[in-house]
């Protein structure tokens, strides 16, 4: 695939410094995160592998303005937003981020098409402006024809690809995804992540969070996460080499830093 | 593209479209919910529409009845007669146009088979008095003419025709003096409509009803009309300074206002019932909408993270809960005209009150939809705030940890409100305090507050009892009673939730049983404390408080006496007043013969002997009742005024006694003395005894022959009877109550299937995992069955428990004030029969909860999210 070809110096779309975050208090407090850098170009497609436990989800909350971090900063295209009230937050998920979720998180009293047009009802948007949009979406991800079937008569697959058709809506500069694969067999699992691919070829961003390494093997690069901190990166393209890199954080060992 | 262009496969219009989905999706819940909504409005409804008609009607009495009226002059507090000279005196004073002088007989028809009907539309009002001057009512003759002899009448039309009577006709009356056959000699209608409940209202000539009510002289009434330009009030006060203070002068408009002050403790008891309804239907809606939010965490996390702010998310869910309370409110007001008429119609064969067709006035019905819509935002507010607390974070990790459990301050809380509710609610609804519309509202609102703290300590006194009930429970059924009791156990919140329905609908019904209970099971003794006649002679249908009856006739009492088996026949006279003269509060005022009245009634009292009692009685003095000298101050020694159309009467109290007629708020008086004081010469009720014990077969048997021939209005009854028709009309008042109270009931059956639905969707994947690993859908069933039967065991337990407790507080807080000697009564019976309900409410609930869980394919509940 062409596509795992590094591009040279992407202009930075994310930056994060420095994320801490902690749970609870008192002798029971974990600390997820203890002092995260990421930096996510633009048009880029990020996994980030660690094993549970490790923060990778508590990572992608603060990135994705679901939580926020104790300390340090993130930033989308040079605006910080880990210090906004609520509703800043709320208005930055809703115009800067799309989310896919492991459980697809599709409304199971709303129609496929409905599920896609979510996004826009929910920041108080009428259908209208998006019945183009709506069908070129359920197009791309091969599901025109099934446009008016409610969630419970898809596949999970299907399920999967109509939730990135949400995600896309509103032309989002970052989508994140939360184990788009975890809840599907090898195969639907594959079909989305070519989906998700593809969609990075036509120039979205996208940062994933994921347990299976031949889905991280598709991003350009892999990042692992242990116990908090980031512990080391490889470059997508190849299952083998991300099979082996995680083997070594789960052993405990810095690895190698891949070459470009 | 046109603004109304759709993508395919979007029916969607906007956002606010979600939350019709979701309540299509869940068709039993939002049902349910609608229930507890309709519910409330009905209620509200239905009292407001009631009040209203039972205000109009009395205002519309008074209005048509006194069409041409100015003022009408009658006895004191509308008691006792007014003197026959009284009429010249009137007619005399300047500015009078015409006075008619009025004497009212209460009949009764008699139908087919020869005996007096009872019932409001068998009771006749005929007015007698001059036709041949002016007309006071300002009614038409429609049909025929006015009657011309001493054997006709005149009916109201709309009366005239339900009866199939027409000019012409002969109607048959149960009258004091005997049976009288009168011919329809017209048909008249009155310058309004009137409805009276079914009551009848006919005219005849003066002398004819005087005759036919042994009233020979005096008036029940005069109806003046004012001479133009002298308004009502200034002709009231010139008539007021000449004939004396003994006797009330007023206009119509302030006889229907006084009525309607007198009714406004019975509104209030109604609007008690209605705020329960109300209260029941927010806890409902507000239950139903937690279990909602709870559900669908994941749901309302992801359109958070899709950019769903707070305000949406919250204004969404209450939306919700508006679009339900449409349809719950057309249903509702629908349920309320049912409820008003069935109320309605209860209160005319209850209390014989003249309750017109129901007056549906737009103001209730505006009220009502605003009740409807506040209770359904006042219950789904909580629930609305708290889905827009859902974190976003929520999309991803669905509900995390186990539920709060209730805390300290809730049981503070709850205490704080229950305590002081029970302890000060009884003193109002019962004691004698209970007649200010102050104190109805005090008595409302403390036993709302009663109810509220009911609520929040249901989880202290549920929970031990289900770990209580759960031992026997898993011993007899291993495995169904311990999911049963584990899944109670893990959501207490919940379940206490669910139970707290029941207790509070339940223990209504106690705290009813239990005072019923303990006043008939008083009142029954204190008549065998007093009784000493062997028979009591009293007009059909009559009670102390009852609808109005007609008065006895002198004439009836000479022939009783004549009877060979009669020993004595004494009377007594009974007047029921709004204020007993020297009190403020309502009692009776009773007239007996001091010489004979020993011989029938073996009461005791303090102060004197009887025979030193009765000698005061019969020198002009009076005995008091012991409310009555509590609430007055007023002891032997002092003089009780009697203020009647016959001057002031003063009346040394001579002894006081314990009676349990009016709550003990009774003056008792010599026949002399009424008669003095307000003119009043006809009897109430005779009690007989006969010439020797071995008579009293004869006694009755000569009695009944005689009222059977002459007086078809009247009937003999023995103690035993009389104890009965008490408790009939002990217990027609609190059925009256009961009624309303079995509509709570339903309330607690709703609220139980919509917690447990819950529960069944809550534990689908649990559901999966037993049916998964071999569990048949009858042991599912069975399950489900005993969850909902422990809830509802509980429930109704704490429910007895609690009303008991209640309803002896209220026993012990009010015994001295109310009924002399009142003691508890445990409604055992009564009790078995509501816990025995309890159960089938549990199981009941169950049903549709139970197949749905029995039916899950274990695959989907498997994957179920």
């Amino acid at each position: 695939m062409s596509s795992t070809s590094v591009r040279p110096d992407p202009a930075p779309l994310l930056e994060a410094r420095g994320l801490t975050r902690a749970f609870g208090a008192g002798a029971t407090a974990v600390q997820a995160l203890r002092g995260v850098d990421l930096t996510v170009g633009e048009g880029e497609l990020v996994a980030i592998m660690g094993p549970s436990g490790s923060g990778k989800s508590t990572l992608l909350h603060i990135l994705g303005a679901l939580d926020r971090p104790d300390a340090g900063s993130v930033s989308i295209d040079g605006r910080r937003y880990d210090d906004l009230s609520d509703r800043e937050l709320t208005r930055l998920r809703g115009e800067v981020f799309g989310f896919v979720f492991q459980f697809f998180n599709l409304l199971p009293t709303l129609s496929a098409a409905e599920n896609v047009l979510l996004p826009a009802l929910v920041n108080g948007e009428r259908p209208a402006g998006y019945a183009a949009r709506v069908d070129a979406l359920l197009g791309r991800v091969g599901l025109g024809d099934r446009a008016a079937h409610l969630p419970t008569e898809l596949s999970g697959g299907e399920q999967q690809r109509v939730a990135i058709a949400r995600a896309l809506l509103r032309h989002p500069r970052l989508v994140l995804a939360d184990e788009p694969t975890g809840n599907l067999d090898s195969k639907a699992g594959g079909s989305v992540m070519r989906l998700l691919r593809s969609v990075v070829d036509d120039g979205q961003t996208v940062v994933m969070v994921t347990h299976d390494p031949g889905a991280a093997a598709l991003a350009d690069r892999v990042v692992f996460l242990r116990d908090g901190e980031i512990s080391g990166e490889v470059e997508g393209g190849d299952t083998a080499r991300v099979i082996d890199a995680f083997r070594e954080i789960e052993a405990g060992a810095q690895p190698e830093r891949a070459a470009a | 593209m046109i603004a109304s262009a759709r993508p395919a496969g979007v029916r969607l219009r906007s956002f606010a479209g979600l939350g019709g989905r979701s309540l299509r999706a869940r068709p039993l819940r939002s049902g349910l919910t609608a229930a507890g909504i309709v519910l409330g409005v009905g209620m509200a409804f239905g009292v407001l529409v009631l009040v209203a008609t039972i205000h109009s009607s009395f205002g519309s009495l008074f209005n048509t009845i006194y069409g041409n009226t100015d003022v009408i002059v009658s006895g004191k507090a509308s008691v006792g007669e007014v003197p026959q000279r009284t009429l010249g005196q009137v007619r005399r004073v300047e500015g009078v146009k015409a006075a008619s002088g009025q004497v009212m007989g209460l009949f009764r028809v008699i139908g087919t088979e020869g005996k007096a009907q009872t019932g409001a539309a068998a009771t006749l009002f005929v007015a007698g008095t001059n036709l041949r001057g002016p007309d006071t009512a300002g009614a038409t003759l429609v049909e025929g003419t006015k009657p011309r002899g001493p054997r006709q009448i005149e009916l109201e039309e709309a009366w005239a025709r339900s009866h199939g009577l027409t000019r012409g006709d002969t109607i048959r009356l149960a009258t004091p003096t005997g049976e009288a056959a009168l011919l329809v000699s017209g048909i008249f209608r009155f310058g309004t409509a009137l409805d009276l409940g079914g009551y009848g209202t006919a005219a005849a000539p003066l002398g004819s009803v005087r005759r036919m009510t042994g009233k020979a002289t005096g008036w029940d009434g005069i109806d003046v009309i004012a001479a133009s330009g002298v308004s009502a009030a200034e002709l009231s006060r010139r008539i007021r300074a000449v004939v004396g203070p003994g006797i009330e002068v007023a206009t119509p408009a302030a006889k229907s206002e006084e009525v309607n002050e007198a009714m406004s403790s019975l509104d209030i008891v109604l609007y008690f019932f209605s705020g329960m309804a109300i209260f029941v239907s927010v806890f409902l809606i507000l239950n139903s909408f937690n279990m909602t939010v709870l559900q669908r965490i994941r749901e309302i996390g992801t359109l958070r993270a899709l950019g769903a702010s707070r305000r949406r998310i919250a204004t969404s869910v209450l939306g919700e809960a508006l679009f339900l309370a449409i349809p719950g409110c057309a249903l509702g007001l629908a349920l309320g005209i049912g409820l008003a008429e069935l109320l309605a119609a209860a209160m005319r064969s209850f209390f014989g009150l003249p309750i017109a067709a129901l007056d549906v006035t737009p103001g209730a019905l505006v009220a009502a939809v605003a009740i409807g819509l506040l209770a359904t935002t006042a219950g789904a507010l909580y629930p609305s705030l708290r889905a827009g607390r859902i974190a976003p974070v929520r999309a991803l990790t669905g509900a995390v940890g186990s539920e709060r459990r209730p805390g300290l301050p809730r049981a503070l809380l709850g205490a704080a409100l229950f305590l002081p509710g029970m302890a000060i609610g009884g003193l109002f609804w019962f004691s004698n305090a209970s007649g200010t519309t102050t104190a109805a509202i005090v008595g409302v609102g403390s036993t709302l507050m009663m109810f509220v703290g009911m609520v929040l300590l249901a989880p202290f006194l549920v929970m031990p009892l289900i770990d209580l009930l759960a031992r026997p429970v898993r011993a007899l059924m291993p495995s169904e009673g311990r999911l049963a009791t584990d899944s109670l156990r893990m959501n207490p919140l919940r379940t206490s939730a669910t139970a707290a329905a029941l207790v509070v609908t339940l223990s209504v019904v106690v705290v009813n049983a239990t005072m019923s209970a303990s006043f008939l099971g008083s009142i029954s003794s204190q008549l065998d404390a007093h009784f000493a006649r062997d028979l009591t002679v009293q007009p059909l249908g009559y009670s102390s408080y009852g609808p109005p009856v007609s008065a006895i006739a002198p004439s009836l009492r000479r022939q009783i006496a004549a009877l060979p088996a009669v020993g004595t026949v004494t009377p007594e006279r009974i007047v029921y007043m709004r204020k007993l003269p020297g009190s403020r509060e309502p009692g009776l005022l009773e007239a007996v013969e001091p010489s004979r009245w020993p011989r029938v009634d073996k009461s005791e009292y303090e102060g004197a002997s009887t025979a030193a009692a009765m000698a005061g009685l019969g020198a002009g003095g009076a005995v008091v009742g012991r409310r009555f000298a509590e609430a007055t101050g007023l002891g032997v020694g002092d003089t009780v005024a009697l203020r009647g159309a016959g001057g002031v009467v003063r009346a040394p109290i001579v002894a006081t006694t314990d009676t349990f007629e009016a709550n003990g708020n009774v003056v008792m008086v010599s026949l002399a003395t009424l008669r003095r004081a307000y003119g009043i010469t006809s009897d109430s009720t005779l009690a007989l005894t006969a010439v020797s014990p071995d008579r009293r077969a004869a006694l009755a048997r000569q009695v009944g022959a005689l009222l059977e021939r002459r007086y078809p209005g009247f009937e003999a009854v023995s103690d035993a009877e009389v104890k009965k028709q008490y408790e009939s009309a002990i217990n027609q008042q609190f059925s009256f109550f009961d009624a309303i109270v079995g509509i709570a009931v339903i309330v607690g059956l709703l609220g139980i299937i919509n917690t447990l639905s819950m529960a069944v969707i809550e534990r689908t994947r649990e559901i999966g995992v037993l049916r998964a690993l071999g569990g048949s859908r009858w042991r599912i069933r069975r399950t489900m069955l005993t969850e909902s039967v422990l809830i509802s065991v509980a429930g109704s337990l704490v429910g007895i428990g609690l009303g008991l407790l209640v309803g002896i507080v209220w026993i012990i807080s009010i015994r001295e004030s109310t009924l002399v000697g009142l003691k508890l009564g445990i409604p055992t019976s009564m009790l078995i029969a509501i816990a025995v309900l309890g159960v089938l409410i549990g199981v009941l609930a169950a049903i549709v909860p139970a197949r749905r869980a029995a039916r899950l394919d274990p695959l989907k509940a498997l994957t179920y999210e």
